[in-house]
């Protein structure tokens, strides 16, 4: 049973302090379990503080995230193989990335994102962020998604050809 | 793996965690041939993700093992349907996998890639029965099937031909066989090519069983009437919803004679089939025997399935006087109707039922 009303503090990786309601915490499986371990009264006001591996700036963008889908099912649906597409993420989904997922950002608050979301066990958060670095990639030539991926190519000509050798037999 | 050790050097993507690499490369399966060349990390990455088994997608939609004899000798043959959409990971893992055996495993298996683009790619390996290297491409399909069919034309491999299926979790199964009796007498006890013996019903039971199957579809060509209803009374207990298909009953010394009062028992074993917890599925069909119903048997179904209490789905063959009508009784459909043209059809169907199909398996 989740009281509304009900708070909890976060302590972040860098010290902050950030103060959230049940009914966003609710949709993290860390958080939550966190709270269950404490092993306290659902009306025991204020909870101990839980502390998340999440810098403040990062938390930041989750809880903002988490604020705008509070009202999303849970558990998060386990999606069939059909429903495994890149191409489906949500309107609102999708501007929120935009706000900071700038080119000159190197994908970096994307990853920082993805981490939190795997770190906090928020199952939507973390496959919208998926799908959103997928999309990144999917249609790319190999030095597109070097790029944008910034990786080094550390491959020798020979080992490249034996690749592309495999590659085509497995593309028929 | 030892250039991951040299961690300065990777980039921030590189250095996710692998399970999140993993769930990124599921988002971009049409990628993963490209990703292989970007760097050593990634391939090696995408390379283990491929390999391996515990993905949690279907990549095999569909499996079929035969059992069949050839110049004398036992083969089986795998052939697995895998969807456009899965299709690279399945070939990267039957590359990865293939190339580590050793004999030349690749010469030995038929690739048929679907024209259209939705069609399934078809991978069918044949080999003697006991050879290990079947194995080779049932350890590439990974743990999740939509469905499985098995085919025992040598009619004394069925116990075999389920051993492949260990470790598989699938619902919907589909069995043929050539003939079922309780022939424990049976010329040579049953191990001749065409009969399989109760101890195959057994297997079929094990196997549902084992694997909490949802479906079962049943195609004999021969089998006796009371072999015929103890399977289905028994299959009835543990799945939901059985299509059963047979040519000839046969094998039993009170057989079936057209037009007799020997059908007259259906009804009662009917009721009993679909008073079993959940079941709520059975369809008959039956083109080439006498209806699976007399007019008598229909009737009485007719009346009494659409008060079970279920929101069943019935077809069977029935006689042809039973006479072409189509009502409502209790939310469900009850038609009588030509079936292909030539012989009728009892449907009892729940109104909410009436998009499912026979392609349902």
């Amino acid at each position: 049973r989740i009281y509304p009303l009900m708070r909890v503090t976060l302590t972040t990786s860098d010290g902050a302090s950030v103060t959230v309601s049940r009914q966003l915490t609710k949709h993290s499986g860390f958080i939550e379990k966190a709270i269950t371990d404490m092993a306290v009264d659902d009306n025991a006001v204020p909870l101990s503080a839980v502390a998340v591996d999440v810098d403040d700036a990062t938390l930041k963008l989750v809880i903002e995230w988490l604020t705008e889908h509070r009202d999303d099912a849970l558990p998060y649906p386990e999606k069939t193989d059909e429903e495994r597409r890149a191409d489906d993420i949500p309107a609102w989904d999708q501007a929120f990335v935009q706000k900071w997922d700038t080119k000159e950002d190197q994908q970096q608050t994307l990853y920082a994102v993805i981490t939190a979301a795997d770190k906090l066990d928020i199952k939507g958060l973390l496959d919208m962020t998926c799908k959103t670095l997928a999309n990144k990639i999917n249609g790319k030539t190999v030095e597109e998604m070097r790029e944008i991926l910034q990786l080094e190519c550390d491959f020798t000509e020979e080992e490249l050809a034996e690749i592309r050798k495999e590659n085509a037999w497995c593309e028929n | 793996i030892s250039e991951m050790g040299a961690n300065q050097n990777m980039s921030d993507f590189e250095r996710l965690p692998k399970e999140l690499v993993r769930e990124i490369i599921e988002r971009a399966p049409e990628s993963i041939f490209n990703l292989r060349l970007t760097s050593r990390v990634l391939k090696s990455l995408v390379d283990d993700y491929a390999s391996s088994l515990k993905v949690k997608i279907h990549v095999v939609d569909h499996l079929c093992i035969t059992s069949f004899e050839n110049q004398s000798e036992n083969n089986i043959q795998i052939v697995a349907h895998v969807p456009k959409s899965h299709a690279d990971l399945f070939e990267l893992r039957i590359m990865l996998k293939f190339r580590s055996l050793p004999f030349d495993a690749n010469s030995r298996i038929v690739r048929s890639f679907g024209r259209l683009p939705d069609h399934p790619n078809l991978y069918r390996l044949t080999n003697s029965l006991f050879d290990d290297g079947t194995l080779s491409l049932i350890d590439c399909i990974g743990p999740l099937i939509r469905r499985v069919s098995l085919y025992d034309y040598m009619g004394n491999k069925f116990k075999e031909i389920t051993k492949k299926l260990e470790g598989f979790e699938f619902r919907k199964m589909a069995v043929t066989l050539i003939s079922v009796s309780n022939n424990t007498n049976h010329h040579h006890n049953g191990n001749h090519p065409g009969s399989n013996t109760d101890n195959d019903v057994d297997t079929l039971m094990e196997t549902v069983k084992a694997h909490n199957l949802d479906h079962v579809s049943l195609s004999v060509d021969r089998i006796s009437k009371n072999v015929q209803a103890k399977i289905l009374i028994e299959l009835s207990k543990l799945v939901h919803s059985i299509f059963h298909t047979f040519s000839e009953v046969s094998f039993c010394p009170y057989g079936l004679v057209p037009g007799s009062d020997s059908r007259d028992d259906r009804p009662e074993l009917i009721m009993d089939i679909f008073s079993s917890g959940t079941f709520n599925t059975l369809v008959v069909d039956n083109r080439s025997n006498p209806p699976f119903l007399s007019t008598n048997g229909a009737n009485i179904l007719k009346q009494h399935l659409p008060i079970l209490g279920k929101k069943i789905w019935f077809e069977s063959t029935c006689d042809i006087s039973t006479g072409c009508r189509k009502e409502t009784i209790n939310g469900h459909v009850v038609e009588v109707f030509m079936s292909d043209g030539k012989r009728l059809s009892l449907k009892v169907k729940h109104s909410s039922r009436m998009t499912e199909s026979h392609e349902y398996f």
